[in-house]
Order: structure tokens, then C-alpha cells, then sequence
């Protein structure tokens, strides 16, 4: 485990802003930029041979102003039982997006779907970036901070399933 | 008119036709298998060999063309609702409902909620409301005695407005 912490941090040490370490979940918390999302992806998968992408999630941080979307993946390796969650803060707050890296991880096509869905960050170059969990008339991202708790949506029809 | 009424031997039972077809309807209701929530696990729970539905005739079907109740069991989202009215309008007449439990009767817990459809009597007619969260085994069994009782209550062949 020790081997791959470091092996960890040396090949990501140009693109990682910054690192800690979570005792209480055992896995490293790597910050990035999001530009650069789909470089550590490929690192992750080819080098350091992290097998299962667990999911992908996103954190409104309402309050504050410069970076209020973060998108986290928790990556993890089966053979040496280690994780890494991997944060990455998006500047745009108006327009939210960042890379898929559903093209390395096929697991990540449902995740940021889901993702895109809730909190309506848009993953550019996804194969097929469509609302996962809601139906398509859905205005609206509904787990933001700033979506109305009161807001009333169209009711889908049946021709959508039929 | 004469009364029939204790004129015949000990071996003959003497009854109204409609009351006689209303017998053999409320002995044999058949629910649809319809669990959306965990209010299905305490359907099932009924259906199983402590509160035995079976003995009132009650037995479950996988298809709605062949049932005459449909227990809606659980949390109904918005997505859900136009499935469910598919479902309702596939069963035969005559057809009755049941709504077991709070999500199904208010939205309950989730009335608040983005997704969930505020009542199932919002997308079908309910006969029967069963509160609880969810309703217990006996309170389902309630339900049904008294979807029976309706039943008997019916006229089939004498026109009440005539």
C-alpha cells in the first residue's frame, strides 16, 4: 500500500494542488483542476492500475463565490485495497462543466449522468449526456441549493414510454 | 310476494342471485403484484403464511389482465405515475384500488419532495386508504375485509336508479 501511495503522488505531483490524507476512510483526497480531470483519469487507470471507478458525485458549495461546484471521483484499487478520491473545483458557476472520462472508465457514464441530472454539470464529450433519474420535460437541476423547494414540474406523458 | 324463507329442507340455501355473485367475486380477489416501496415488503409479509391473504381468496397475480385489485404499495413518483395508470387501465372491470400506506395516500414523507406524486387518487380512483408507515400486516387485511364488504354491497343485475 505504502508503494503505491507514493507512486501515487509522485507520477500526479505536477497536476494535484493539494493532498491529504483521510485516516477516518483510509484514502488519500487529491484537489485538482478540472481541466485536468481526464490526463489523471488515464494515469489512475494505465500506471497505477485502479481498477474500479465507485462512483462520481458533485458538492454545491452554495456560499462560496469562485468555486461553487465540485465534482468528486472515488477511484479504487482491488488488488492493494486502496482508494483515492480525486476533487475537482469548477470555477464557472453560471455554466458548470468539465471533461467525461467515460471513454477510460466505463462505469462513469451512468455516474455523471446522474450527476448531470441532479446538479446539471455538463461533462463534455460524454457519448450520451442526457437526464438519467428524471424524466426529459424536468426544468431544472433539483438537488442545487438554489432550487425552489416549492417549484412544480410537467407531469411526463405515456407516449414517452410507449 | 311469498317468502322462501325456511320453506325449503336443511340442505338448501336460499339467496339473492346478485348476492350469490358477489360471493363468489369477494372470494376470489385477486391483487396485482404491484410493491413500489418498502410498504411492498409488508404486502408481502401479508401474503405470506402469518396473515395468509389466501384464506379470504385473496391470491397475487403477475399481470394486471388477470386481477381485480391493485394494492398500490408505496412511494408513487412522478415518473412512476404514468406507468401506473398504464397498469390501472389494463385491468378488467370491474376494478378496484387500494392505497396502502402514507407515500400513497398524501406523498407522506416525501410530500415535499421534487419526484413524488402528492396521492395516487391524484392518477386513479382509490377505494380504500390503509394509513400507517407503513401499515402493518393486520392493517392490509383490514383493507382487503373491507374492499369485500364493499363488494356484498353491490348490485349487479337490479338497477337501483330504475
Amino acid at each position: 500500500m505504502q508503494k503505491i501511495k507514493n507512486h501515487l503522488k509522485k507520477t500526479l505531483s505536477g497536476v494535484v494542488a493539494d493532498a491529504s490524507h483521510d485516516a477516518k476512510s483510509m484514502q488519500e483526497v487529491l484537489v485538482i483542476k478540472p481541466e485536468h480531470i481526464h490526463q489523471v483519469a488515464t494515469i489512475l487507470k494505465v500506471e497505477l492500475k485502479f481498477d474500479v471507478l465507485i462512483d462520481v458525485f458533485a458538492v454545491d458549495w452554495f456560499n462560496k463565490k469562485d468555486t461553487r461546484f465540485e465534482v468528486n471521483y472515488l477511484f479504487y484499487h482491488t488488488a492493494e485495497n486502496y482508494r483515492a478520491q480525486i476533487k475537482a473545483l469548477i470555477g464557472d458557476n453560471a455554466k458548470p462543466s468539465i471533461d467525461s472520462i467515460a471513454d477510460v472508465y466505463g462505469s462513469a457514464n451512468w455516474a455523471e449522468r446522474e450527476c448531470y441530472d441532479m446538479f446539471g454539470i455538463r461533462f463534455n464529450n460524454h457519448p450520451n449526456l442526457k437526464r438519467l433519474l428524471l424524466w426529459k420535460e424536468f426544468k431544472g437541476h433539483p438537488l442545487r441549493k438554489d432550487y425552489p423547494i416549492n417549484q412544480r414540474q410537467p407531469i411526463p406523458v405515456l407516449d414517452e414510454i410507449l | 310476494m311469498i317468502s322462501l324463507r325456511n320453506t325449503f329442507p336443511e340442505f338448501v340455501l336460499t339467496t339473492k342471485v346478485d348476492d350469490f355473485l358477489n360471493w363468489g367475486r369477494k372470494s376470489s380477489l385477486w391483487y396485482l403484484l404491484f410493491g413500489l416501496a418498502c410498504c411492498g415488503i409488508e404486502l408481502m409479509q401479508t401474503g405470506g403464511p402469518r396473515t395468509d391473504l389466501d384464506r379470504f381468496g385473496a391470491v397475487f397475480r403477475a399481470t394486471p389482465r388477470q386481477s381485480d385489485l391493485m394494492i398500490v404499495a408505496g412511494t408513487l413518483s412522478y415518473k412512476m405515475a404514468s406507468r401506473c395508470k398504464l397498469l390501472y387501465d389494463q385491468m378488467p372491470e370491474p376494478k378496484y384500488v387500494i392505497s396502502m400506506g402514507s407515500c400513497a395516500n398524501c406523498g407522506g414523507l416525501f410530500q415535499k419532495s421534487y419526484s413524488v406524486v402528492k396521492g395516487v387518487d391524484k392518477i386513479i380512483p382509490v377505494d380504500i386508504y390503509i394509513p400507517g408507515c407503513p401499515p402493518r400486516p393486520e392493517a392490509l387485511t383490514e383493507g382487503i375485509l373491507k374492499i369485500q364488504q364493499k363488494m356484498m354491497k353491490e348490485k349487479l343485475l337490479v338497477k337501483t336508479n330504475a
